[in-house]
């Protein structure tokens, strides 16, 4: 039996139109422009969850100078911030042409990535996990995942129940980087040294108890921004710092990637076994009420127990650890 | 026809092979030298891949134009040049010239084999350097000096003063002026510190007559007391501050242009002309020595010849020097900027301050002034180190003279310790020669 040629061509149509919709069952339809955008922050930042953004925004906060005394007069914390540099890593930069040898300071400026929507990135991901038992470090930490837990980044408010993020910590502080979508991690430490390495954390009266872990310095935040550009929109900007950098992937990397480095005046350059990093005293600045100098929990150097012989020091330089509030 | 054919060929092979040979490392001029160069420093490439080629030569772009930009450089810039060498690596982050992770206690984040220096040199022949800044592909904000090479993680590109403060050691010789916090507490018990940034005498200081603003606080070089430093702010002591003026003063000591040498003895006049005869080229012979300070061993690691004045010094930025004599007189005679036995490292360092940082043997620099490696293969130099006494001469200029008496002093003010022979500086010309790699 002949079938028709009629025949023939409607089912070809058929089939055609049941493959046209069905082609996404194979393979990505979803053709929404999009740039990877990669921030590695380096610096004693404040990583705060604001309570009235209801959990799902983290801020990296730029600490303010501080210069603290107790009841007697006496200095309890001294610090000289020097700016919050930010760079572009990787990406050919739209607007402007340039960027400063030493990068932007942004150091009083709220920064925000546009546009951000729910196609291309979903909500805040900034997992802080319970800290393992002693010697409280990453599993592997010649392992960059091990490092990922925001836990890391060691947090101030955790061991005072009765002194929590101020409500009025945004005066505290000189400026920020707004997250709200995309994942935030912690990263390993920018000294090999630390990544190996441990600190307690305490006080000369024992209380609160002191404890032993790893910290580090550097944090890695992903989002993906529609669009081929993304613009990063600074309030408050001024001097050479533009109100907005716009940014595109280049042909290398394909992605814009940013280095925020914070710095801050007389780092401890080395600090020997057993020695305090002293400038940790100011993210106790943002407790409420702040708690009495004799209580901070200051990070003490331990060394580095994996190696033989590697106590060593702990270098943080310009780039001292963050600390993590309200989490 | 053929023939010509055949020997165009031949040199066209040539030429092609020498270019083979050099072009690998892509070297990009990004500062260019001029007559007045005497500082050309490279920025060698060490674990980047060809596909992470525009990485490195964005950080070393970067680099080199923050030493530009700082005050002393820029002030200084003919003096300078910079040129980025890119030797791939196969594998993304493993060292080509012997960079490793430390596998056990060591002064800095990075361990590198016995012969990373040699390497270093070997890759780079034909490219001029008196300093190399290795960046290493690693994701981590380190570094660490020793011999000729400074090595930076590549994350040290987003800190622009780490350079300047690092050619600050390499040129002046400056001490570290920072320190730790209370309550670590390090007394200062060394050599006394009388030419430096740093002072350990009984007050006042070498700069009070000179800088009357200075402070002189306690600490310097890591150490918390028994010494003082002039200015707290200080490229040495403070990231993103610029020279203070006692730190200003020895390096503008370090670059005045060393004198000619003394004429060698042996020296034969060919011939008198009626005509000035035109000024010779300039021709500097730059030598990599290994000098063991333990066992007196000297070998030489490395020989170029330069088309450029020398970086050496007679200006008292160290306490190690060295004597060039030519059949047994003295020609010339200049200072080690700081302690080359020294490691440095920001990062990673040992946990006394700097008394555990170092190692008895060290690749020195030495320049030979108006010297080509053709002229030498026939000449009596040799080369002796010399230990200076701290106290002695104090911020005097190492003349010939000056070294012969401190040798006589008594007691002596000069000690020998190591003397690479003219037979050892020979046969190392010789073998220069033999495998020179044409540019």
């Amino acid at each position: 039996m002949r079938v028709p040629t009629w025949v023939i061509a409607a089912v070809l149509l058929v089939l055609g139109v049941l493959g046209w919709f069905s082609r996404c069952a194979f393979q990505n339809c979803d053709r929404t422009v999009k740039t990877r955008l990669t921030l590695d922050a380096e610096g004693g930042f404040a990583y705060v969850k604001p309570p009235a953004a209801g959990g799902g925004e983290v801020d990296i906060a730029f600490l303010k100078d501080v210069h603290a005394t107790d009841a007697a007069g006496e200095h309890t914390c001294d610090v000289h911030q020097l700016g919050v540099r930010l760079f572009i890593a990787s990406g050919v930069l739209v607007q402007p042409a340039t960027q400063p040898l030493a990068g932007w300071d942004v150091a009083n400026t709220t920064i925000t990535f546009t546009p951000l929507d729910a196609k291309t990135s979903g909500p805040l991901i900034a997992f802080r996990g319970q800290p393992p038992p002693s010697p409280n470090q990453p599993a592997d930490v010649n392992n960059d995942v091990s490092w990922q837990d925001l836990v890391w980044v060691a947090s101030v408010d955790n061991s005072y129940s009765a002194n929590k993020l101020s409500s009025t910590w945004l005066d505290k502080v000189s400026g920020r980087v707004q997250l709200t979508r995309g994942v935030l991690l912690a990263h390993h430490p920018t000294d090999p040294l630390v990544q190996k390495g441990t600190w307690e954390l305490k006080n000369a009266r024992g209380n609160p108890p002191s404890f032993t872990q790893a910290m580090t310095d550097a944090t890695e935040y992903t989002v993906d921004v529609p669009g081929d550009t993304v613009t990063i929109t600074l309030a408050n900007a001024s001097g050479q710092t533009p109100s907005s950098i716009v940014v595109k992937a280049d042909s290398v990397h394909h992605e814009v990637k940013l280095k925020l480095v914070g710095v801050h005046d007389d780092p401890p350059s080395t600090i020997p076994v057993d020695a305090p990093l002293t400038h940790y005293c100011a993210f106790f600045q943002l407790l409420d009420p702040v708690p009495d100098a004799t209580a901070w929990l200051m990070p003490h150097w331990k060394g580095d127990a994996l190696t033989p012989g590697g106590m060593g020091q702990a270098s943080p330089g310009g780039v001292c650890p963050g600390d993590a509030m309200g989490f | 026809m053929r023939l010509v054919l055949a020997a165009a060929a031949v040199v066209g092979a040539a030429v092609l092979g020498a270019r083979a040979i050099v072009d690998p490392l892509n070297p990009h001029v990004l500062l260019a030298p001029t007559a007045a160069t005497r500082f050309p420093i490279v920025i060698l490439a060490d674990g980047f891949t060809p596909d992470e080629e525009s990485d490195f030569d964005s950080a070393a772009a970067t680099i080199a134009a923050q030493v530009q930009a700082a005050s002393f450089y820029s002030a200084n810039i003919g003096l300078f040049s910079f040129t980025s060498a890119f030797n791939a690596a196969a594998t993304s982050g493993v060292s080509t010239v012997g960079f490793h992770d430390p596998t056990g206690a060591t002064e800095c984040a990075i361990d590198w084999d016995p012969s990373t220096s040699a390497t270093i040199d070997a890759v780079l022949t034909g490219v001029a350097h008196f300093r190399v800044i290795v960046i290493g592909n690693r994701d981590y904000h380190f570094g660490c000096a020793y011999d000729q090479w400074i090595y930076l993680a590549q994350e040290a590109q987003f800190y622009p003063d780490v350079i300047p403060h690092e050619l600050g050691h390499a040129i002046g010789g400056l001490k570290d002026e920072y320190f730790p916090d209370p309550p670590a507490s390090f007394a200062y018990s060394g050599p006394a510190l009388v030419n430096e940034n740093c002072w350990s005498g009984a007050p006042p200081p070498w700069w009070q007559a000179a800088f009357m603003t200075a402070t002189n606080a306690p600490g310097c070089m890591g150490y918390t007391a028994g010494v003082v430093h002039a200015y707290d702010d200080c490229r040495m002591k403070r990231l993103t501050s610029d020279f203070c003026l006692v730190c200003l003063s020895l390096m503008n000591k370090a670059i005045a242009p060393p004198p000619p040498p003394a004429a060698p003895t042996n020296i034969r006049i060919i011939k008198a002309s009626m005509q000035p005869p035109p000024p010779p080229p300039v021709a500097t012979v730059r030598l990599l020595v290994r000098v063991n300070a333990a066992t007196s061993d000297v070998a030489v690691t490395s020989v170029s010849e330069e088309s450029r004045l020398p970086a050496s010094t007679r200006a008292r930025v160290g306490d190690i020097a060295y004597e060039i004599t030519d059949g047994g007189q003295t020609i010339d005679t200049a200072v080690v900027p700081g302690d080359p036995f020294e490691v440095r490292s920001y990062a990673g360092s040992p946990a006394a301050p700097h008394t555990a940082a170092r190692r008895d043997s060290a690749n020195v620099v030495v320049y030979l002034q108006q010297a080509t490696l053709a002229a030498l293969r026939s000449r009596d130099v040799a080369i002796t180190f010399y230990r200076l006494s701290p106290t002695a001469r104090p911020r005097q200029d190492v003349t010939p003279d000056a070294l012969g008496a401190m040798k006589t002093a008594t007691p002596p003010q000069a000690t020998s310790f190591a003397t690479l022979t003219a037979d050892a500086l020979r046969r190392a010309v010789e073998t220069a020669i033999a495998t020179r790699r044409p540019i």
